[in-house]
């Protein structure tokens, strides 16, 4: 199949390849399906949720395990009973992004992140009673200087 | 800023047609309902926030977010090799023969 897409023009996929969000996100909750995109030379930190219908709509993303080691979601009883899993391990898990410049400045949403059934190729996003909207990625590397 | 107490059971009004009351208390979570008339929108604060924070994740007018790679932290070995409970599985989706740039 193919999609224009914001960042990468036209490009072709396989259509298993789209996640479906039976609720959108929050704000767009007419957009159902999205791809997830990785950034060339990204190794896969730094991706964006295109959506399908709409190419001029891409949320840049990333893998929050790849920014702290430390983040644990933990979902509610109906929110995995929704993805069809037992518990929150069995889920991943992608923050959004606002990104802003200079880019020290943008900011990572923990409290709100895209979660992701991988063998359904069901999502829907989650707000977590735990974590911040606002997370300076800045901080991160302040984090991982301490760890060091 | 209005504060008062109320117990279960009990109500307040605002204006003329809209009644809050407190259903339960069970620990740290309060029951309330709410009878409004239809044309008034209700919703969870943070539900507003959320919708408001993809709005700005959405629009990256000013800024190019290829330019985040070289702050993301990139070690992928020292993930994989990572004993966490929390792994992230998905393959993002392959780019086939991309037709234009």
């Amino acid at each position: 199949m193919e999609f224009n897409t914001k960042y990468f023009g036209a490009i072709r996929c396989d259509e298993e390849s789209i996640l479906q969000f039976p609720q959108g996100l929050f704000g767009f909750e007419d957009e159902k399906e999205f791809l997830l995109l990785p950034f060339e030379g990204s190794d896969e930190s730094l991706l964006c949720f295109q959506s399908v219908t709409t190419p001029q709509l891409a949320f840049v993303a990333m893998n929050p395990f790849f920014l702290s080691r430390s983040y644990a979601p933990i979902l509610k009883p109906d929110e995995l009973e929704s993805l069809d899993v037992a518990q929150s391990e069995d889920l991943c898990y992608y923050t959004l992004c606002v990104v802003k410049e200079p880019v020290s400045k943008s900011t990572v949403n923990f409290k709100c992140p895209v979660v992701i059934n991988d063998i359904t190729r069901k999502a829907r996003q989650v707000i977590l009673d735990q974590y911040e909207m606002r997370h300076l990625l800045s901080d991160f590397s302040k984090e991982e200087e301490e760890e060091a | 800023m209005l504060v008062l107490q109320r117990k279960e059971g009990e109500s307040i009004i605002i204006g003329n047609d809209t009644r809050v009351t407190i259903l339960a208390v069970e620990g740290s979570r309060v029951r309330i309902a709410i009878e409004a008339p239809k044309e008034i929108p209700i919703f969870r604060k943070e539900l507003l926030e959320a919708a408001e924070e993809n709005k700005a994740a959405s629009d990256h007018s000013e800024a190019v977010p290829t330019h985040l790679l070289g702050v993301v932290r990139r070690d992928v070995e020292k993930y994989e090799k990572r004993k966490q409970k929390y792994f992230n599985k998905v393959k993002p989706a392959e780019k086939l023969n991309e037709t234009s740039k």
